[in-house]
């Protein structure tokens, strides 16, 4: 049976999407947004917590209990997706390759010069 | 400008942020501004805090507030409005006066509605089926909404026959398909084990 979701707003997007390959700390999720989008987007601090505490009260990802002292004392919150936040993200990375694969279809030649 | 009186000034524009929010996060913040201003240039850091403080501050605040609101007071007090102003134009029988507070109900019950959807968090993707009751509450709130409609207002006026008897034909269309989808997602979900959403 067809699962039909709204999409999740952008900031959201980038950050499940960027968690689906593991756990990360702020500053390394942000540079993995980074990343992921060729450096396009590149989110200020308040952008990422404003988003990581949405996603948190609503259950899509989580604080990791294992935060020891692995950044040399430094404290540093790490985040992971929970199994619900997991499937959304699987959801939203499908919903992505089959919007790119029908772009490339209706293109002429078929793809992209 | 050294990168430790950087840190201190963006530190005191997290006062901007709602109390609750700069104790949960102020101090990740900090540091990740100060491995910002550490690893790239800081004018262009700079402009991008100046950009994040006046859209997330904003943001934070309305978000704030709206989580006192989140849960089923609001949507609660609407939908109960809706049913009240509906439940009173049926006692005052037919009149202009009756017909326009079903009117009034049905733009309190469209409230309660989209305020309860804003409220809920994002869930994960249910199956189509999932929605079964969705219809048939939509098809029973459509018919109850045209036979109050109909006894405020009295006799139907003759071009009005044709619109009222298609929304009646979609309305009871609406709640057969919600029985169907029903049974079709109570059925599903028995044979796999899971509880029904």
């Amino acid at each position: 049976m067809t699962r039909h979701t709204k999409p999740l707003p952008p900031a959201s997007l980038h950050i499940v999407l960027a968690l689906l390959a593991g756990e990360l700390h702020g500053y390394a999720l942000m540079q993995r947004v980074a990343e992921f989008s060729d450096g396009a987007v590149r989110m200020g601090p308040g952008t990422l917590y404003g988003t990581l505490n949405r996603l948190v009260q609503d259950g899509l990802i989580e604080e990791t209990t294992d935060r020891t002292a692995r950044d040399e004392g430094e404290r540093r919150r790490y985040y992971q997706l929970t199994a619900g936040g997991r499937s959304v993200a699987v959801d939203e990375l499908g919903r992505l390759q089959r919007m790119v694969h029908r772009i490339v279809d209706h293109l002429p030649g078929g793809a992209i010069a | 400008m050294t990168s430790r009186r950087a840190v201190t000034i963006y530190q005191s524009l997290l006062r901007g942020y709602p109390r609750r929010f700069r104790d949960e996060y102020g101090p990740d913040m900090v540091a990740i501004s100060a491995h910002q201003l550490a690893d790239e240039r800081p004018m262009r850091v700079w402009a991008r805090i100046v950009v994040d403080l006046a859209t997330t501050i904003p943001a934070q605040h309305l978000e704030e507030h709206m989580n006192h609101e989140r849960g089923t007071l609001v949507p609660l007090v609407f939908a109960i409005l809706s049913v009240a102003v509906v439940l009173a134009a049926v006692i005052l029988g037919p009149s202009g006066v009756g017909a326009l507070m079903v009117l009034i109900a049905m733009g309190a019950g469209a409230i309660a509605v989209i305020s309860w959807r804003r409220g809920r968090p994002i869930r994960q993707a249910a199956p189509v089926t999932a929605h079964w009751w969705k219809l048939l509450t939509m098809g029973a709130g459509v018919l109850i909404a045209l036979i109050a409609i109909t006894r405020a207002t009295g006799e139907l006026a003759e071009g009005m026959w044709l619109p009222t008897t298609l929304t009646g034909l979609f309305a009871m269309m609406a709640i057969a398909t919600g029985l169907v989808l029903g049974i079709a997602h109570l059925a599903g979900s028995h044979l796999s084990g899971q509880p029904a959403n």
